[in-house]
This record gives C-alpha cells, structure tokens and sequence, in this order.
C-alpha cells in the first residue's frame, strides 16, 4: 500500500513550494551570464537544430495523430484527465518513460495547472475572453491526448514524449501571455490616481 | 547562438523552472540566501556549459539535478554532510510510524520537514518532494542505498513524530 504521506505531498505538491526568488536574482545572473561571455569571447555555442527538429516532429505527429483520433478505441484514452488538470506520475502510459523525461514533465504539468489556476479569475470578470483563453488550452489538449494516446501504437516513444514536452512548454508559453492579459485588464480598471 | 539569443533561452528557461528550483535548494540547504546562490550558480553553470549539453536531457531536468548537487556540495562544504550509518532495515521498518490516522496539512508538513536534521531533511526532501528513488539518492549523496532507506525511514518517523507532537 502506498504511503499516504507520500500520496499526500504528491497531490498538493505545488502548495509546498511557498518561497519566492529574489526578483533582484534574475538581474544577477543575466548579468553574471553575460559577463561570463564577454570574458570567454571563444567560447562556442553550436547552433542548436534540436528545437527545429522538435518542431517538425511535432508537426507530423500531430498530423498523424489528429488523423488518427477519429478511430482511436484504445479504453485506456477514458483515463485522460480533464484539460487542465495534467497528470504525469498517475498516468498509466507514461509509467515506463525514461525518469528524466517523466521529472521534466511533471514539472511543466505542475507548473501548468498552477498557471491555469490563475485564469479563474477572468471566469467572472469577463466570460468571453475566458472562453477564448481555455479554447486556445484546448487545442494544444487536443494534440497532447493525441500523443499520449500514440504511446500505446508506437514503438518509438522517444519522439512522442519529445513532442509531448514540447506541447507541454508551448502551453505555459500560452498560459504566461494569457496571465499577463488578465493583469493588464486588472491594471487598466483601477482608478487612476 | 548569439548572446541575445542566448539571453532569451536564459530567460525562457528562468522563468519556467526558477521558483520550483529556488524551492528543491531552499528545502536542502534550509536558508534564502544559501537558496539564492545555489540558484543562481547553478543557472550560470548550467549556461555557461551549453554546448556538452547539447540537448541530452531537456533544459529542466539538467538544471534540477545541477541544483540538487551544487545545494548538497554546500552543505558538504559546511561539514553538513550525510554520515555513511547503515542500521537494521527490517527493525527500522517494525517501527515505522503511520501517517493513516493523522489529517495531514500542507503548512504542519513544511514546518516539520525544516525543522528536522540536515541529513534526515536532504533524504527526505529528495525522496517525496523531487522524486528520486533510493539509488539514485545514494548517488547524489555518495553513500550505501541502504543508508539512504535507513535515513529516509528515520526522517519519516520523526518528521511524522513532530506532526502529532504539534497537534
């Protein structure tokens, strides 16, 4: 039987994480990083094609997975947690996939339901937007359940979780921009002084 | 890559993954400041060493191993260090102390997570808040896998005691 302290941490993981950087930390070292070039001027950094190549993978597999999701009968897909409530660790296909991957990922799904905790607050305020915003979730929903859903056909995993962290990135690339209207929106309707 | 492009991937990644790893070091090392540097060495080496990197793991799961390291070499450096103390799994596990009766708080957790031992809090820490499993804490740590249960099994009892003691 599981330990229910351990159960515990797990579901309320992100509430544990109460201490807040320094904003004043990122300027040091944005600065410390850029010192560090300017003082090793031969240091070289290889252009990276992973990002391309991760794009153009996700491309075709969403291709393929969207064209796919109209025969999927896999029963396995009821599981699919609901949009916004990402789960990483409880999920049954991502059992077997290497630790630094699943580590990667429940660290973006954490962070992603975090940050979609923080569109509630447009629900009432402003419905339309809201429907917007969680339309926009639910196409990168879309081609992620897609993915998960290929595990079970694929044998090579390597590039489904690949393009499954990817989705997971462009969703709190999303999410930050979608949080950073809703403050906008709160700073125009206080009163100017 | 270019310093600006550098610098955006920097930034990208800074505001991704910089408050749940400012938290992993501040649990380890106990202190904001010690918290602050750790973070902040660790961004700096993980940047600085890009191109051996060169997408082996993703960005995330690099940095969160190379702050784990640097926040234990600290507490090494401090002669915080975990002692090596094998001890009787199976008596260690008579006794273990169950959380089933007990309504668990998030608040009560934290609290008693960082009042234990450095070592007992470090095991404990890497164990059910980052999710590495007994060898691969042995490894970070540099001791016996059977410690690291016997250290882990110790810091639950007590980390369970001071809970019911704050009830």
């Amino acid at each position: 039987m599981k330990d229910p302290l351990k159960i515990f941490i797990e579901q309320h993981r992100d509430d544990f994480d109460t201490e807040i950087p320094p904003a004043s930390l990122f300027d040091r070292t944005a600065s410390g990083l850029r010192n560090a070039n300017a003082n090793h001027p031969r240091l070289r950094i290889p252009v990276r094609t992973g990002m391309a190549a991760a794009a153009c993978i996700l491309a075709f597999v969403s291709y393929l997975a969207i064209r796919n999701t109209a025969t999927t009968t896999d029963p396995e897909m009821a599981s699919v947690p609901a949009r916004g409530e990402i789960q990483i660790q409880a999920d049954p296909l991502l059992q077997g996939i290497d630790s630094g991957s699943a580590r990667e990922m429940q660290l973006m799904a954490r962070e992603a339901n975090q940050r979609e905790s923080g569109l509630v607050l447009l629900r009432k305020d402003d419905p339309e937007l809201y429907q917007r915003f969680l339309s926009d979730l639910a196409e990168l929903d879309s081609v992620y359940n897609s993915l998960r859903e290929m595990l079970t056909r694929t044998p090579n995993h390597q590039q489904l979780i690949e393009a499954m962290e990817i989705n997971l990135q462009m969703r709190l690339q999303l999410l930050e921009r979608q949080n950073m209207v809703i403050q906008d929106i709160k700073r125009n309707k206080k009163p100017r002084s | 890559m270019n310093a600006e492009a550098l610098e955006r991937q920097f930034q990208e990644a800074y505001d991704l993954y910089a408050r749940r790893l400012f938290n992993t070091a501040y649990r380890i090392v106990g202190r904001s400041e010690d918290a602050e540097d750790v973070l902040q060495e660790s961004f700096l080496e993980a940047f600085r060493h890009l191109p051996q990197f060169e997408g082996r793991a993703s960005i995330g799961s690099w940095l969160h191993r190379i702050v784990v390291n640097r926040a234990v070499n600290l507490l090494r450096s401090r002669k915080l260090i975990l002692m090596d103390t094998p001890v009787d799994i199976a008596d260690d596990a008579d006794t273990e102390a169950d959380a089933m009766d007990l309504e668990l708080q998030v608040e009560q957790i934290r609290r008693a997570a960082m009042s234990l031992p450095v070592g007992y809090r470090t095991v404990l820490t890497l164990h059910l808040f980052e999710g590495y499993d007994h060898e691969e804490i042995a490894s970070i740590l540099g001791i016996a896998p059977v410690s690291v249960r016997s250290q882990y099994h110790r810091a639950r009892n007590n980390l369970l005691r001071i809970i019911r003691q704050q009830i």
